[in-house]
């Protein structure tokens, strides 16, 4: 379904006189099935959020393309209603401007979908937020509230791919346990695609099916749930034997 | 946004009185009482009296009604100079802030290079060309204005575009048009507004002061500046001919810059309620507790 080809990327350095370009994604390649859920675990600065950048069609990348379903997802027609993104920053991610109906409803107007009231109702009921909730506006929500709401409008076209950003890394822990399984629910009932992108090995492997370890702009393992004990590579060996120990 | 900013008092009242001015402005023919440019030779220096509340000049003109005919150039032409100002600078704002790369590197040239000429000896320059008037005058501060803006209106489109809501909304496939209607503009509006509104004060004076200078609108007609220009004139023996002039463009500064303040407090999503109401809702509540405790 979603097909990553030897993507690059480089951001220019800092500073008026160089020329010099950092490398952020070097030759990413992977494919995700329907149904399925990725995550992708990398230390931060790692180019996590670049290549989720990259993979929403947001921003191009110097070479290589992203597939959605075979086109190109730098058209916004192979994106629309069927792509969706939640991100770490809740507080930035509804419009200030914006109560929570008006937010959820941006998604169902861009579909020209046939929507009222209810079915606004009925989203907030699904990820466990009062209908009182609707008028509200971002700051006078709590992290976790807002990240329900943002997860709610991510489901509102029931699109088939949803990419999470350190979803849930910005919660309380105790929060983030009840998130991951309000993801979990969704998931089955809507038969939703995550790219779950995070720094936090634990929650990969509470919601995924397969990882993919990232670091410094490259993949340097990817596994199967089932097999994380028999990886090959030495960070990434570390990394989950500091699972494992803790 | 317009309704939460309308129960504003301050603002409510601000625009009240600029409404008000801007209408005094349009139909000041059927509200002033004399002719401005009817000479009165007997009246000549007049202080104020029952049928010229502010006096007369040195022609004997009626200053009251040469006042209100003078908020068409000096009010009404100046908002339509703002605006058109905004308007430009704002969609290439968007442009820019929002494309980034090429787009951005061209207009951010094209604004350098235009900043680089002091704006002040550029109006005397092409002025001296293409001809003095009240009109040459506009159309010269609209030229030279919006690259200031353009930069200034970049860096908050850039600031808000790089928010995830924006993000967001690209990613779920909007398009770029839809992106700066909806997202954008009411993010940055807010911002553009109390620039805009600050800055009207300033373009007032410089306006006005063209017309001191006797670039702007031409005598007689009548114009703040031009006004206060003439009244120089006779500074030393009748002082107080300044004092009309100079008031009305103070105050409508004032008047703008409180806008441009309470416009800000209004905007802002977080600030519920303002420092006085804030002030009466804790002494409520000191009150109350102090009837419990008794
Ligand atoms: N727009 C940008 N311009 C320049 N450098 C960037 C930009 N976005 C990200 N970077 C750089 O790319 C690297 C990876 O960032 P990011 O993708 O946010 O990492 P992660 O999400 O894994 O923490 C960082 O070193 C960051 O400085
Ligand atoms: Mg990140």
């Amino acid at each position: 379904m979603l097909e990553v080809k030897e993507i690059r990327k480089t951001y220019r350095k800092p500073g008026l006189m160089t020329t010099k370009r950092k490398l952020v994604l070097d030759n990413v390649s992977f494919d995700m099935s329907k149904g399925e859920c990725l995550g992708i675990i990398g230390e931060s600065g790692s180019g996590k959020s670049t290549l989720g950048r990259m993979i929403l069609g947001v921003e191009k990348p110097d070479s290589g393309c992203v597939l959605f379903k075979g086109n190109d997802v730098q058209k916004k027609s192979a994106r629309k209603g069927m792509v969706s993104a939640v991100f770490q920053d809740y507080t930035s991610s509804i419009s200030p401007s914006r109560t929570v109906s008006q937010a959820i409803e941006e998604p169902l107007k861009l579909v020209g979908a046939d929507y009222d009231e209810r079915v606004i109702y009925d989203l907030l009921d699904r990820v466990g937020l009062e209908s009182k909730i609707a008028g509200r506006y971002q700051h006078e929500l709590s992290g976790g509230q807002a990240q329900r709401v943002c997860i709610a409008r991510a489901v509102a076209t029931k699109p088939e791919f949803i990419l999470l950003d350190e979803a849930i890394s910005s919660l309380d822990v105790s929060i983030q346990v009840q998130v991951l399984d309000l993801l979990k629910e969704l998931k089955e009932e809507m038969s939703i695609s995550y790219l779950f992108i995070t720094h936090d090995i634990q929650a990969a492997a509470y919601i995924c099916n397969r990882l993919i370890i990232f670091k410094e702009g490259r993949i340097v393992e990817k596994t199967d749930i089932s097999d994380i004990g028999k990886v090959n590579d030495e960070y990434s060996k570390k990394l989950f034997n500091s699972v494992i120990t803790v | 946004m317009l309704k939460k900013v309308l129960k504003h008092p301050g603002v409510l009242v601000c625009l009240i009185i600029i409404v008000a001015l801007v209408v005094l402005g349009f139909i000041a023919p059927l509200v002033a009482p004399h002719d401005p440019l009817e000479v009165q030779a007997n009246l000549k220096y007049a202080p104020p009296s029952p049928g010229y509340p502010v006096g007369n000049d040195y022609l004997g003109r009626d200053v009251f009604s040469r006042l209100l005919y003078g908020i068409r150039p000096s009010l009404l032409w100046v908002l339509l100079a703002m605006i058109t100002i905004n308007v430009i600078a704002l969609g290439l704002a968007m442009l820019a802030g929002y494309r980034r790369r090429g787009t951005d590197e061209v207009i951010m040239r094209i604004c350098d290079i235009m900043l680089s000429f002091p704006s002040e000896i550029m109006v005397l320059a092409i002025v001296g060309i293409i001809g003095v008037g009240l009109r040459n005058i506009l159309i010269v501060i609209v030229l030279l204005g919006w690259p200031w803006y353009t930069r200034v209106y970049r860096s908050a489109v850039m600031k808000y575009s790089d928010k995830n809501y924006v993000i967001y909304s690209r990613s779920i496939g909007n398009s770029m048009g839809n992106i700066m209607l909806k997202e954008l503009l009411p993010a940055v509006l807010p911002e553009v507004a109390v620039i805009a509104a600050g800055n009207i004060a300033s373009l007032i004076m410089s306006i006005s002061s063209y017309s001191f200078l006797g670039l702007g609108i031409q005598a007689p007609e009548p114009e703040w500046g031009a006004m206060l220009n003439q009244a120089k004139e006779s500074l030393a023996l009748n002082p107080q001919q300044m004092i009309a002039p100079a008031a009305v463009i103070v105050g409508v500064c004032i008047l703008f810059s409180l806008f441009a303040d309470n416009l800000r407090n209004a905007l802002d999503v977080k600030h519920v309620k303002s420092g006085w109401r804030r002030k009466l809702a804790r002494y409520k509540k000191q009150k109350r507790k102090e009837a419990e405790v008794k």
